[in-house]
């Protein structure tokens, strides 16, 4: 299915930037909807990744130890902020920026993401849109100009 | 820290202060661990043999919000060789002389002060003096950098007891 998004603000800070994505017809983000989502069954969860979020971003930079790395592909930025049994999907560019997606509850003993559709579809939506922002950094038509992405920020996956 | 979601915002407010300190100090822990790890050219692999713990333990310590131990942070302080923790050490140079009379019971007279200046020290030291024909006993209580000075002056011509910490 051939869908337009954008690139919108979450927070941005002097240490790192975090965006969100937000598909065409929706009002909110990906990354507004999963904290609203969960908001009140996983509070405490929510409150320590939206802490942690707003710590990353204005005091310690996104630094890969804060995050799961290698949750999708070997030649993606994949990761997950996890809390408890919350994950929420990402990608992350260096110490500077990440942009958040959805996600959703991987239960203990289950193994892998794949395991759990809403998971599953989390990670392959990342997984594309890495793709087309990897293409349009490459050729120059988005850049980050110290922790800001800047240019042409809204896609159609019809680009793949 | 400009263009905070407005959900992000809502949620941050709803927080105690007191666990968003929690997450503030835990966090600066890991970050700080992640940055000697990046300076000495260390991955989780190497921590993890280095500490002699699963690379998964490591893994929770490093990624915020892990309610590290005194003991863990010492341990890691020193497999490091460096300072994660460091505490503002805030105590007054205080004296503090118990004297005792022959009942040995209660203290007959309980002196306090915190001798910034030495001219304040000496007037206390004096009145000390005076008071060691009469008084049987003392109890010296000093702490900071006066304790050592306090315990040698106070400890001539009275059965003296010395506490404080360093």
């Amino acid at each position: 299915v051939n869908r337009k998004f954008k690139i919108v603000e979450f927070i941005i800070g002097d240490k790192s930037s975090f965006y969100s994505i937000q598909f065409e017809g929706k009002s909110k983000s990906e990354a507004q909807e999963f904290f609203e989502k969960y908001e009140n069954k996983y509070a405490e969860e929510i409150e320590d990744i939206a802490d942690n979020i707003f710590l990353m971003s204005g005091r310690q930079g996104s630094t890969n130890g804060f995050f799961k790395l290698k949750e999708g592909k070997i030649d993606d930025n994949v990761c997950a902020i996890s809390e408890g049994d919350l994950r929420l999907y990402c990608l992350r560019y260096g110490n500077i920026a990440v942009i958040l997606g959805s996600g959703g509850i991987k239960p203990k003993g289950v193994g892998t993401y794949q395991d759990i559709p809403i998971l599953n579809k989390a990670v392959k939506e990342l997984q594309d849109i890495c793709k087309l922002i990897d293409y349009r950094i490459k050729s120059e038509e988005i850049y980050w100009q110290r922790y800001e992405l800047k240019g042409e920020l809204e896609f159609k996956t019809e680009e793949l | 820290m400009k263009n905070v979601n407005v959900v992000l915002k809502r949620i941050l407010e709803k927080i105690p202060s007191k666990k968003r300190r929690f997450h503030r100090i835990s966090s600066d822990i890991s970050a700080q661990i992640q940055e000697y790890l990046r300076i000495k050219g260390y991955n989780q692999k190497d921590f993890s043999a280095l500490m002699g713990k699963k690379q998964s333990e490591i893994s929770k310590w490093l990624t915020g919000n892990h309610n590290f131990t005194i003991k863990t942070i010492a341990a890691i302080e020193d497999e490091l060789d460096e300072d994660i923790v460091c505490v503002p050490i805030h105590i007054k140079n205080t004296i503090e002389v118990h004297y005792f009379g022959i009942s040995n019971q209660l203290p007959t007279a309980v002196h306090t002060i915190t001798p910034d200046y030495s001219a304040e020290l000496q007037e206390f030291y004096l009145n000390f003096q005076s008071a060691i024909p009469i008084q049987k006993k003392a109890i010296v209580k000093a702490q900071g950098s006066m304790r050592k000075k306090a315990f040698s002056e106070f400890s001539e011509g009275i059965q003296t007891y010395m506490v404080g910490a360093k």
